[in-house]
């Protein structure tokens, strides 16, 4: 019998740091087979195992169009799993399984102009969007993304920011605050602030939106402020989660899992549940 | 990391947590594989001096001579845990609190001119602590837990829940709904395996309190049983009457 | 898994036959002769499923037991795999073949929504392992306990389906009727007394009988409307003062299936297993992720998660409801929360 909880060694090829805590692993499974046949889509996520520690559900920051036999997790130190990982180097292994989860609509529904907003590590289950976008550019219209962190320092991925504007995407980034001797000429201020300044409209744009929930309220919010509809926007959701498989319970919202019904989730359905998320509830 | 170096301190207490190690006996070698009980005169003559990764203070604070001792011992370790329920809250020592320090000391020394004790606390009162190992006595299998963590760089699984998460766990009868005794199992941290309800004993809440435990509503529970408020007093200040949710609980009534 | 065969039963295996009370022990134990059975037996003044080994000790009268049976098949604690430096042992053993006897109808309607938890989209081959190697010799209830409100949800006192042989107490012996091959296999091992057709209107008799015997229902009509329109009603403000948070009441649930992951490591630090046991969103830390945040920090929350998602969300996910009104959640509360009293309140009754 086929067992779903089992993960598959998986060998850290590259270690890229990003930020003071949030590092970028490229891995490849080490059965070949078992790397050819891996697929997945924009905004799934991986169960990601450190033996004797545990396991944590991790979204995959790279894109299979990409593919060159390996893929990618950004992960932020937050907790066991994560800050044990921080500890491995190139040539160690974890176990992985999955892809799990919906990912974002790309494949689904027909997408125009696309208006990403993202706050701190919300970028990594964006970016495999972009590196979508780049990879069949005709295929899209306006492609814009509102970036924000904490501070400069940290912004992910900003060695890729130049390569994104040459694709014709239109960057805009925001950071809370400024620390002393830093020099930055971006926006300050909550990534919601961006809106001010957006070029996106309404009309055939599809928003996809990942960062911490609190953020996503106020960004929901805003957009339905400036005439956006609940159905046109996506959120990527965070939840506790044990199994990626519907098994364990953890991640329910209502009668969704997130790990199979989400994470990824039009807004407009998140409003028919009774349980309040993003600050929206039925009725 | 190389073998930790454990020190192991004793405040006001019975020593029954560091006995605890002892009792390890069939694990106890592995356990010595992994650290160096450097500092441990219960169970050894020669003991290193610090500094030590790891020390394990067992017993409440209750004078001021163990104040000191206990800043020391903070200076000497890397992490300080508090060892047991009387370093986690004040523990058995702590029932003393609702008394006037100098009623109880004519009613235990028969020169209590000699003494000034102090109410009794936990050793978070007076210094930073890094980790609770609850429990009278602590627990092993947590201890090991615990070293595991620290020689991973990682926070051990403690169970936070309540007891009676373990009971059902274990398949145990309820005393409390099935026999009518009062039981302290739905608002005490687990992670003794629910021990003392396993042995026909209600829990007398030794692990002190659970995650999001309702102490109040629990009293007014003990209340309709019939138990006088004193005994609902008793029951709440017995390990843990210094912590704000058994401390609700005794005063709700 | 032994196929149960529904309205084709009482044509291909008409025959009805009759167990002796006192012909019970033997037939247990000559059923233990070729499977584990677990059956009811006393646990200080509770009742538990436990291996029979001697049939004797086997207590069908009672009322219910402290876990359901389902620990049989999804067990409080279970290793999924144990790793060392080479790689991963799965745990997924050659399973005896197991029988539940004396299952209640609550109990087994029970086992068919986990099958549907445990199989959809993705197979969980712990339970299935389990599962599939699994027969029910069910018995009806003619004594539903205090707690009791299978009536209202028709999960019970009587079964229909979903057994391999299915007991009713008809006074001086058990009418035992046949739900599948396997069943009929069971009952071709042993001689038993065939029973007339009449024996059928007996078994009637006992049915309207227990049905008499109710004193809880929770009224389905309405109900997801009613819960719908009531997430804010004051009363969760009160059960948030009431519930002790203790998780108790998930933990005896017979549909409930969260579980909780720990990787436990040996000390050598090398080698460990990753085990998982029951979980319960009664708890704080059920719905806390790594940052610390909590999606469900209030009580309250809680306690609607646990009734909303019984009465409410296991139709969308699972196509039945969540509860099959076995008490043991009201049996084993402290508080005295009851569920079949909360949908009344917010009915206003």
């Amino acid at each position: 019998m086929l067992n779903p909880f089992k993960p598959e060694k998986a060998v850290i090829r590259e270690i890229i740091h990003e930020t003071a805590d949030t590092t970028t692993y490229t891995f490849s499974f080490s059965e070949a087979n078992l790397q050819k046949g891996f697929r997945y889509h924009p905004g799934q996520f991986n169960m990601l195992t450190i033996f004797g520690i545990g396991e944590a559900p991790i979204s995959i920051s790279s894109n299979n169009n990409m593919d060159s036999g390996v893929f990618q997790h950004t992960v932020r130190r937050v907790g066991n799993v994560t800050n044990a990982l921080a500890k491995m180097k190139v040539g160690d292994s974890v176990g992985i399984r999955g892809p799990y989860g919906t990912g974002w609509p790309l494949n689904v529904l027909e997408v125009k102009n696309l208006l990403l907003v993202a706050g701190g590590i919300g970028l990594a289950p964006l970016r495999p969007v972009i590196q979508e976008v780049m990879y069949r550019r005709q295929d899209f219209g306006q492609v814009e993304l509102l970036y924000g962190a904490r501070t400069p320092g940290e912004l992910l991925y900003t060695r890729e920011f130049e390569q994104w504007r040459q694709a014709g995407i239109i960057v805009r980034l925001t950071v809370d605050a400024v620390p002393e001797g830093v020099t930055w000429d971006g926006s300050v201020g909550v990534v919601t602030k961006l809106f001010d300044e957006m070029s996106s409209e309404p009309f055939d744009t599809l928003v996809f939106t990942c960062g911490p929930e609190i953020m996503m309220s106020f960004v929901v919010r805003g957009l339905v402020n400036r005439g956006f509809v609940p159905e046109q926007i996506y959120v990527s959701l965070e939840r506790r989660m044990n199994c990626g498989v519907k098994k364990c319970g953890k991640c329910q919202i209502g009668p969704k899992f997130v790990c199979r019904d989400g994470p990824v989730f039009a807004y407009a359905e998140l409003l028919t549940l009774p349980e309040e998320v993003l600050g929206g509830v039925a009725g | 990391m190389s073998k930790p170096k454990i020190a192991i301190y004793k405040m006001s207490s019975c020593a029954g947590c560091q006995l605890e190690i002892l009792n390890f006996e069939p694990m106890l070698l592995d356990l010595l594989g992994a650290v160096d009980l450097s500092y441990f005169v219960m169970a050894k003559r020669e003991n290193e001096e610090g500094p030590y990764d790891i020390g394990l203070v067992e017993g409440a604070i209750t004078c001021g001579e163990e104040i000191s001792r206990l800043k020391k011992a903070r200076q000497q370790c890397r992490m300080l845990v508090a060892f047991g329920s009387c370093a986690c809250y004040g523990g058995l020592p702590s029932i003393k609190n609702w008394t006037s320090e100098r009623e109880i000391e004519e009613r235990v020394y028969p020169q209590p001119h000699l003494l000034e004790s102090t109410t009794a606390y936990g050793i978070d009162h007076y210094v930073t602590v890094d980790a609770y190992l609850k429990g009278c006595p602590a627990s092993r299998e947590e201890l090991l837990e615990f070293v595991k963590g620290v020689l991973l760089g990682i926070k051990p699984y403690l169970r936070p829940h309540s007891v009676c998460v373990e009971c059902k766990l274990h398949e145990n009868v309820c005393l409390f709904t099935s026999q009518g005794k009062v039981c302290m199992g739905p608002v005490t941290t687990a992670g003794c395996g629910a021990l003392c309800p396993a042995n026909n004993k209600p829990c007398e809440g030794c692990r002190g309190p659970a995650n999001d435990a309702n102490t109040e509503s629990l009293a007014r529970t003990f209340d309709e049983y019939g138990l006088h408020r004193s005994d609902v007093v008793r029951l709440f200040r017995k390990f843990a009457g210094m912590t704000p949710e058994f401390s609700r609980g005794a005063e709700v009534l | 898994m032994s196929v149960p065969v529904m309205k084709v039963t009482e044509m291909k295996w008409p025959a009805l036959s009759l167990l002796d009370k006192d012909g019970i022990a033997e037939f247990a134990e000559n059923l233990a002769e070729r499977y584990l059975v677990f059956g009811p037996v006393a646990k200080g003044s509770e009742y538990v499923f436990a291996p029979v080994g001697k049939g004797e000790v086997l207590e069908l009268n009672y009322h219910t037991t402290i876990l359901p049976p389902k620990k049989l098949l999804h067990q409080p604690f279970e290793v999924l795999f144990s790793f060392h430096e080479d790689g991963i042992q799965e745990n997924i053993v050659e399973q005896p073949k197991q029988i539940i006897f004396g299952i209640h109808p609550c109990d087994v309607h029970a086992i068919q929504i986990l099958d549907k938890a445990y199989s959809v989209e993705y197979e969980d081959p712990y339970y299935m392992n389990k599962r599939k190697n699994t027969l029910i010799i069910a018995l009806n209830c003619s004594e539903p306990a205090e707690t009791c409100f299978c009536q209202s949800l028709g999960t019970g006192p009587f079964l229909k389906d979903g057994y391999d042989l299915l007991l009713t107490d008809i006074g001086e012996a058990y009418l035992v009727e046949v739900g599948s091959e396997a069943g009929m296999e069971l009952v071709e091992a042993v001689n038993l007394r065939p029973a007339a057709r009449v024996a059928l209107v007996e078994k009637q008799k006992v049915y309207e009988n227990a049905r008499r015997k109710f004193r809880k229902r929770l009224l389905t009509q309405g109900l997801h409307e009613l819960l719908e329109s009531n997430f804010r009603h004051p009363i969760w403000e009160k059960l948030k003062e009431e519930c002790l948070a203790c998780g108790s009441c998930t933990m005896v649930c017979p549909t409930c299936f969260c579980y909780n992951v720990v990787d436990k490591l040996d000390l050598s630090l090398k080698s460990g297993k990753r085990t998982r046991e029951w979980d319960s969103c009664m708890l704080l830390e059920y719905a806390q992720v790594a940052l610390g945040h909590n999606f469900r920090k209030d009580r309250d929350a809680r306690v609607k998660q646990r009734i909303y998602h019984k009465l409410l969300y296991y139709e969308p996910q699972f196509g039945t409801l969540g509860c099959v009104g076995c008490g043991r959640c009201i049996k084993t509360c402290v508080k005295k929360i009851d569920i079949t009293d909360v949908v009344s309140r917010i009915r206003g009754e």
